[in-house]
């Protein structure tokens, strides 16, 4: 059963930062949602996280409404968000040990160390880590709790291009493995394009989904495609939604 | 205050890393020229500012002979325990104190407007209270320390859980955390590096109100030595008990350093 989105607002105190959202997102697919700053992104993904609570509307999930959080939901941040008091090893099993300090799985943890390359960095505090790794490790600590849904707010955003790419191919990669439902937020075309299997594009004042559409690129991705003329024409219909143009 | 405080002096100290301990002996080195210089030319009364010779010999002599008829190890050992134990007592007391005012809205409503009376009063118009409650012996000495230091512990411990980073809260959280787990795995460990600052500053404390606790039928210690000495316009003697004091409380951050550095190094390097 899909996410349900129903006729979703949010206002904050007098001031509306969502309008009337409704999308369902079938099971298994990797969703980006592209939008301008302010325009909602991070209300709607807080929203779906169970972290905020819809002013009209609902959510569900397998039916179910989404009242809060739930470790079947798992969000990656903007920043990673680590622990600095636990080392790389123990801030993957962080979501795991609050089910039980007894029965965590070390075996598949370091498993997913060895998948996102970090491997002999086990005991290292986040600190000694650069920020790519930081986010790996984020992303790691979401795998583990075998997520229903994968909630990624701007993943990537804080990483330098280089890095940005690698752990683009890494997301892709690992999504044709687990094929987990992936929500992903981003203001990056580009990005937004080349990740999903459907892209969302939002525009402002108030947050409103203005374009949803099939992102129809093969796979295995790869940047050339980045030319070809479905990748083109979706781009197009983005910058002109982001530029504020009628469409 | 106190981190920008800490901020600079690291900074300056990475820069600088060998000339900085060799600012602090030049500055030693020509405070005692000045001070000698000061007493030869007697621009004060040899009562009032003994020179540095007769200082140390007042040092010689209270570590030999002693004064007041026990050597100041005696006094040492005295004032030592009674602020360690006034600290600790405040630490004991205040860390969980403020754990639960920073929680428990209800606690905090109870317990915070007679933290805001203790503060401002000077720990020596507690002696008289202190002195009918609880006698003349080692208790209101310690006591007098403890709530003189609480109050820094307290407000510490609160700011530390309130300036816990939202991000790390609501990672928690959707990882599935309850309540009590988001508090104890999250909300205490990110408290620590305030807890800490407070420790530090409150070891001041406590050695600044050493000398109150010792007005309190004292006939050891170092605060003790000091009023005594004082009363016997024994300024030597004053003195030199005024540097064991400042050493010993400096001694004590440095130890509370070293603890911090172990149990919380991933402070200042997120
Ligand atoms: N807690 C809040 N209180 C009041 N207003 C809020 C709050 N959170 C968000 N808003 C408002 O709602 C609107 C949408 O914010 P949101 O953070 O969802 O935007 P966004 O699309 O994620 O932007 P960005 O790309 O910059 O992260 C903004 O106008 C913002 O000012
Ligand atoms: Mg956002």
């Amino acid at each position: 059963m899909p996410i349900e989105i129903a006729r979703v607002t949010k206002s904050f105190k007098d001031v509306r930062a969502l309008d009337e959202i409704s999308l369902t997102v079938e099971d298994g697919s990797f969703v980006t949602i592209l939008g301008g700053s302010g325009c909602g992104k991070s209300t709607l993904l807080n929203m779906l996280a169970g972290l905020e609570a819809p002013s009209t509307g609902r959510i569900t999930l397998d039916g179910q409404e989404i009242t809060g959080p739930g470790p079947e939901r798992v969000v990656v941040f903007q920043k990673a968000g680590l622990y600095p008091w636990l080392s790389l090893r123990d801030n993957i099993a962080f979501g795991l040990r609050l089910r039980g300090r007894s029965n965590i799985p070390w075996r598949e943890v370091d498993r997913v160390i060895e998948l996102i390359g970090l491997k002999g960095f086990e005991n290292h505090r986040p600190y000694e880590l650069s920020g790519g790794m930081q986010q790996r490790v984020a992303i790691a600590r979401a795998l583990v709790m075998h997520p229903r849904v994968l909630l990624m707010d701007e993943p990537f955003g804080a990483l330098d291009a280089q890095t940005r790419e690698t752990m683009q191919a890494f997301l892709t990669e690992l999504w044709e493995r687990i094929r987990a439902t992936v929500i992903f937020v981003t203001h990056d075309i580009d990005e937004a394009i080349m990740l999903g299997t459907r892209l969302v594009v939002m525009g402002a004042r108030p947050g409103r989904v203005c374009l949803d559409a099939p992102v129809k690129l093969g796979r295995p991705r790869g940047w050339d495609m980045t030319a070809s003329p479905e990748f083109l024409e979706l781009k197009r219909a983005a910058r002109r939604i982001l530029a504020g143009q009628p469409h | 205050m106190a981190k920008t405080e800490r901020e600079s002096v690291f900074a300056l100290g990475a820069r600088l890393p060998h000339a900085s301990g060799l600012t602090t002996i030049i500055v030693l080195a020509v405070a005692l020229a000045l001070w000698e210089a000061a007493s030869l030319l007697r621009l004060f009364p040899p009562v009032a500012l003994p020179s540095p010779g007769a200082v140390w010999q007042a040092f010689v002599i209270l570590f030999t002979i002693g004064y007041g008829g026990h050597t100041i190890w005696l006094d040492i050992g005295a004032s030592a325990l009674r602020v360690a134990i006034g600290f600790l007592g405040a630490v004991a007391i205040g860390v969980p104190l403020g754990l639960m005012m920073a929680r428990v809205d209800l606690v905090f409503r109870i317990i915070d407007p007679f933290l805001q009376f203790i503060r401002p009063v000077p720990p020596l118009a507690y002696i008289p209270l202190l002195v009918v409650w609880f006698g003349i012996g080692e208790l209101p000495k310690v006591l007098l320390i403890l709530v003189g230091t609480i109050p820094v512990i307290i407000i510490g411990t609160i700011s530390g859980v309130k300036a816990t980073p939202p991000l790390r809260l609501a990672v928690a959280r959707t990882l599935g955390a309850t309540p009590r787990q988001i508090f104890n795995l999250v909300v205490l460990p990110s408290a620590l590096p305030e807890i800490f600052t407070a420790m530090r500053v409150g070891i001041g404390v406590a050695w600044s109100c050493l000398v109150a606790a010792e007005l309190i039928a004292a006939d050891q210690g170092l605060g003790w030595l000091v009023q005594y000495a004082g009363q016997a316009l024994q300024v030597a003697v004053v003195i030199a008990g005024i540097i064991v004091i400042g050493s010993l409380g400096y001694a004590m951050e440095l130890v509370i350093r070293l603890v911090e550095a172990r149990i919380v190094p991933w402070r200042g390097r997120e």
